[in-house]
């Protein structure tokens, strides 16, 4: 049996993080394209931070897709918590260095300071969800980039008043820190519709007007994570109408009540 | 797995969660709107109006007791038969004087409530006019006429008694018509109940004198007479013949003043009585004479004036 347009769209909108999936924004390139030159910079370490949602780990997953080819680049998408763990993985990563017995910070401290880079570019470390991190454990990491034979981009998402925090206390090391916002109603309607174009799903993308992506910019507020689940949810009972009452899901435009009925769902809207 | 009934049920009451703000804003906008549109557009005096129209029927219970009370006065007086035709007009002249007392002490009262708008001093301007012609007619419709008055003594007395309690009645009806309309507490002005009851009391008054002149000269000669006869004062004898005189019978004045001279000679009125008696029984030369001689012996002046008067046939 054909999967429906609908079911196609509403696999677009799986919260999953593929560097393949990267919408390319206007702004988010030029903060992509900053990104990639600071790394080119002799800047021991760059932070990326934002909100929930505001695309962090897509940004590390695209950057380590296309650093990949060019020079060494390790992305750790979940935080490696134990010390000596993460220094016999980056051992291992960076010099090929197998460690079986336990591995501390003095010793691998020696190894990255007797390591020869020669003519290849220093490392890359991408480290996503980094406030997880104990704090004693990022000053090992600070200290690892004073090296300068190895460099750290550290993306994490806290709150506010923590961000501040955390921009203050890299600000000091003279690391570079990048923000990553929310997007704007116009950033969101091209993030849905290329979205959807990039799945063959062009009869849905034509199907979201300023209007559905205004009321869906309100509801989610320009968050991509939460766009996500919407949309998802969206096409879910679109294609629950289309197998069950096709009349409610006539219109050429996505129907104004089945967006309030997802954002119901998602719990974006408590009624 | 999606519950789609269960979605659409909340999203129902979503919506009509929305709805609830703007139902709020637009009833708290037709209420202030509406009550903006009472106090500008509400022609208060209208209201005010009512009032004093209020207060005037409060007035009213006031006012009609009052008749009620002086009720009793009249009957009280009534059964006074000494003087019935006096006494009943006096409580009947009480009567009206009363009502339009107690109507007067009403009047300031309501006065002051009417003073303050000028619409309640339009109503009082309508009070005047409308109760006091309907007054008019009900007096002139039930005035007894004179003629039956006139018949009898015992007639009159029994019309004064009918006549007496519609008077009082009229007074009632001035004060309770105005129950019926409002205007009617504020009371017709005093001038011109008294105008309306004044033919009523002026034609009793009349029959009253009429009647009490005759039984008092004829009771009163008879008596006086009676009081002579055992005493023969000349006083009496001569103010029987002045009676006589006055009533037209001459020769019963004449002999009246015969009788007095006879007793006392001196007495002047008596000569003038029994002269002017003789030129009214067509004897002029004897009462020339009979003056002549009283003024020879007495130089009386008004004896002497009337002998000029006869001899110059002023006197006749």
């Amino acid at each position: 049996m054909k999967p429906s347009i609908y079911e196609n769209s509403r696999d677009v909108f799986l919260d999953t993080v593929n560097a393949n999936d990267y919408i390319q924004l206007e702004r988010v390139s030029s903060i992509y394209q900053s990104l990639k030159n600071s790394i080119e910079k002799p800047l021991k370490m760059i932070l990326l931070y934002g909100k929930p949602g505001t695309g962090k780990s897509m940004f590390l997953s695209k950057l380590h897709q296309t650093l990949i080819s060019t020079q060494k680049a390790y992305l750790y998408k979940t935080p490696i918590l134990d010390e000596s763990e993460f220094f016999k993985t980056l051992a291992q990563d960076l010099y090929n260095m197998k460690y079986d017995s336990e591995l501390n910070f003095t010793q691998f401290m020696k190894v990255v300071e007797n390591t020869e880079l020669g003519e290849m570019a220093t490392p890359l470390i991408l480290l996503d969800e980094a406030q997880l991190y104990s704090t004693t454990m990022m000053e090992k990491i600070r200290l690892l980039s004073d090296t300068r034979k190895v460099k750290f981009v550290i993306a994490l998402h806290k709150t506010e008043k923590e961000d501040l925090i955390a921009k203050e206390h890299f600000q000091t090391r003279i690391w570079e820190s990048i923000k990553l916002d929310n997007a704007s109603t116009s950033e969101l309607k091209i993030y849905i519709q290329k979205k959807l174009m990039k799945a063959n799903c062009l009869d849905t993308a034509n199907m979201f007007t300023q209007k559905s992506v205004n009321l869906i910019h309100k509801l989610t507020n320009g968050n991509y994570r939460n766009t996500n689940k919407l949309l998802y949810s969206l096409f879910d009972i679109y294609m629950h109408y289309e197998e069950n009452n096709p009349i409610k899901i006539k219109g050429s435009e996505i129907s104004t009540t089945i967006i309030e009925m997802s954002a119901i769902h998602t719990g974006l809207i408590n009624a | 797995m999606l519950d789609i009934y269960d979605l659409e049920t909340r999203h129902k009451k979503y919506k009509q969660k929305l709805l609830i703000p703007y139902i709020a804003i637009s009833a708290s906008t037709l209420v202030v709107t509406a009550s903006i549109a009472f106090f500008v557009l509400y022609d208060f005096d209208s209201k005010i109006e009512h009032q004093p129209q209020q207060q005037l029927i409060t007035q009213e219970s006031t006012v009609k007791s009052v008749p009620q009370i002086e009720k009793p006065t009249p009957q009280n007086d009534m059964a006074k038969k000494d003087d019935v035709l006096a006494a009943s007009q006096d409580s009947a002249a009480k009567n009206i004087a009363t009502p339009q007392q107690t109507v007067a002490k009403q009047e300031p009262a309501v006065k002051e409530d009417i003073k303050t708008t000028p619409t309640e001093e339009k109503a009082e301007e309508k009070v005047v006019l409308s109760p006091s012609l309907n007054f008019i007619n009900n007096i002139k419709s039930q005035t007894p006429p004179p003629k039956e008055v006139k018949k009898s003594i015992q007639e009159a007395q029994k019309k004064q008694e009918e006549v007496v309690p519609v008077v009082v009645q009229e007074v009632k009806k001035t004060s309770v018509q105005p129950q019926n309309k409002r205007e009617v507490v504020v009371p017709a002005p005093p001038t011109i109940v008294e105008e309306r009851l004044e033919p009523v009391s002026k034609a009793d008054n009349k029959n009253s004198i009429d009647i009490k002149r005759k039984n008092n000269d004829e009771d009163d000669i008879k008596d006086v007479i009676k009081r002579f006869n055992v005493n023969h004062n000349p006083a009496l004898s001569l103010f029987v013949a002045k009676r006589y005189y006055q009533l037209g019978e001459y020769e019963k004045a004449y002999n009246y003043a015969l009788t007095t001279n006879e007793i006392n000679n001196n007495m002047e009125e008596s000569w003038i009585i029994f002269s002017k008696s003789l030129v009214k029984m067509n004897k002029k030369d004897m009462a020339v004479e009979t003056l002549k001689k009283y003024i020879s012996h007495s130089q009386s002046s008004q004896a002497k004036q009337l002998l000029d008067e006869i001899q110059l046939g002023k006197f006749k």
